[in-house]
């Protein structure tokens, strides 16, 4: 598909699958396109050119049946400030042919102590708590949510990871858009990385981040003198940086093994040693050229 | 009833997501006593504060021989009106667009549409109760008295909707919040001017009044007023409201932005 704004172009050509109870992740950085993609595929705006079917249907032209399975929950969408958690449930569960108890969708939420507290009173947690209860009440079949996590604290962030895994384990497709990369790699089945309103790769997390090539990181610091050249030469290190007693080298699987090798052969110990795969953040960096 | 829901489906569903947003716009406003006291409150005051002054139900020549209570009572009535269509109501919904509420209606099988709806039926619902309010302070207690009643009801009527198509507007018009707050307020005290709340119309001298005629509060303070007298007021005045709400209502569609 592809979308427009007047001459500036927010959708170049974006073209993915997501498979029935998957948790589908859409990665990119800011601007790439990403709300724009999901505001199409939900009926929000429509393409320029393109087709997009989800669950069979058009969403231009089936907008109504696609909003009965498809909840959203939207970067930003907030609620009336009095509006408390059980009102907003129930007034949303009043829209659907088929809507979910809200009762119980507020257990499952863990907003039981908060049904009767106004919008306004809610921590941030709470707020996308909340959010994620609203695009689900309609029991729909896939659920698509857009920055859920920006703007929470760290603890909020895992609480909300984790109802996210539950709600997937109930059948509902997700599709979760974001710029998180922890949040992709914890998450997601599958995911899309978008970057300047173009697909650059479909993959799973492990499988995008062994396309950074396959390095590892290893660290250590010594405390006799060692020269980092000694090291350079050495057959699967790619490259030695040393600061101080720190060195921080990048090689193929067997860098170490050759290492260790002239550290054992020198009487020098290693402390602090760490060894690190290429993670889907180097992924990303190597696939955009941006440091997120 | 939950089971008949379900299976009935969408129509049925429909009703339903509506009464439900009314209910709970309602219970909305409930929950904001500044829109409760100014809307409702203030006017009903004010009323209670001027019937209470000795003299203000004897006529007085220099008003057209009615007298002061029913002089001002058409002018409290528009009070109320304008002040919970042109203020309140583009004020709640430039904040539900802002905050993405209405956004969010998008994706879901009710329209945003749904939710205007809710909202003017509200307004709607408020101004016709303060109206009643305010008819049996002013005529069942105060010696105010109402010659024509269906030409009461017809111009409050009118008046409300030319009111509600403006405030309307003024929702269309303004991308945020506080420009709606801003050009609602500015608004309020041009409108309210021209009502003759300061100055009465009887007294302003004619080229005022001409501008005064042209205006809806103008002309539903004439309407009403006339009503009150016991006669139905000219056509112009009617035409003038009928008028703002064509115009105003047209603008308001054209230009409504949803996001």
């Amino acid at each position: 598909m592809h979308k427009e704004y007047g001459p500036k172009v927010a959708v170049d050509d974006v073209s993915f699958t997501v498979e029935a109870g998957e948790i589908f992740g859409i990665l990119g950085p800011n601007g790439a396109g990403k709300t724009t993609t999901v505001e199409c595929v939900t009926g929000l705006r429509q393409q320029d050119r393109g087709r997009i079917s989800v669950l069979g249907l058009d969403p231009q032209r089936d907008h109504n049946e696609l909003r009965e399975q498809v909840g959203v929950q939207l970067q930003d969408g907030q609620l009336p400030d009095k509006l408390r958690v059980r009102e907003a449930l129930q007034l949303y569960a009043s829209f659907y042919s088929q809507p979910a108890d809200a009762d119980e969708l507020i257990t499952r939420l863990g907003l039981d102590d908060r049904r009767d507290a106004a919008f306004e009173k809610l921590s941030g947690g709470q707020k996308q708590r909340l959010s994620v209860a609203l695009a689900l009440i309609g029991t729909p079949k896939v659920a698509v949510l857009d920055e859920l996590t920006t703007g929470l604290d760290p603890a909020a962030r895992r609480e909300v990871w984790g109802l996210i895994s539950d709600i997937r384990a109930t059948g509902v497709t997700i599709v979760l858009v974001t710029h998180f990369m922890e949040e992709a790699e914890k998450l997601c089945d599958r995911l899309a990385v978008i970057d300047h309103g173009r697909v650059i790769a479909t993959d799973t997390p492990s499988g995008l981040a062994g396309r950074a090539g396959g390095e590892q990181y290893i660290h250590f610091s010594v405390s006799e003198p060692l020269d980092s050249g000694e090291l350079a030469v050495l057959p699967h290190v790619h490259s030695v940086r040393r600061d101080g007693g720190e060195f921080a080298l990048t090689g193929d699987e067997e860098a170490l093994q050759a290492v260790m090798g002239v550290l054992i052969k020198r009487g020098i110990v290693a402390r602090h040693l760490r060894l690190d795969q290429a993670s889907l953040d180097d992924a990303f960096v190597a696939l955009t050229g941006k440091d997120q | 009833m939950t089971t008949t829901t379900i299976t009935t489906g969408v129509p049925s569903g429909r009703g339903r997501a509506w009464r439900m947003l009314t209910l709970t716009e309602l219970k909305l406003l409930w929950r904001s006593p500044a829109a409760l006291f100014w809307g409702i409150g203030f006017p009903v005051i004010g009323l209670i504060v001027l019937g209470a002054i000795p003299g203000t139900g004897k006529p007085v020549k220099a008003l057209g021989g009615i007298s002061v209570l029913e002089t001002y009572l058409p002018i409290i009535i528009t009070f109320m009106i304008i002040m919970t269509s042109v203020n309140f109501l583009p004020s709640t919904l430039t904040s539900y667009r802002e905050r993405g509420v209405l956004r969010r209606m998008f994706t879901t099988p009710v329209t945003p549409q749904a939710l205007l709806a809710a909202e003017v039926a509200i307004t709607f619902g408020a101004q016709i109760v303060t109206g009643i309010l305010i008819i049996i302070l002013g005529v069942g207690i105060f010696t105010a008295s109402i010659g024509a009643p269906l030409a009461f009801i017809v111009s409050f009527l009118l008046l409300a909707a030319a009111a509600s198509t403006l405030g309307l507007l003024v929702a269309a018009v303004s991308f945020t919040a506080k420009a709606a707050n801003a050009l609602g307020a500015v608004l309020f005290f041009v409108l309210m001017f021209f009502s003759g709340l300061w100055l009465p119309r009887a007294e302003m001298p004619d080229w005022l009044r001409g501008i005064s005629d042209a205006t809806l509060t103008g002309s539903g303070v004439q309407a009403v007023q006339n009503a009150m007298a016991g006669h139905w007021a000219s056509g112009l005045f009617f035409g003038v409201l009928v008028a703002w709400t064509v115009v105003c209502g047209a603008l308001a569609i054209r230009f409504f932005r949803w996001e």
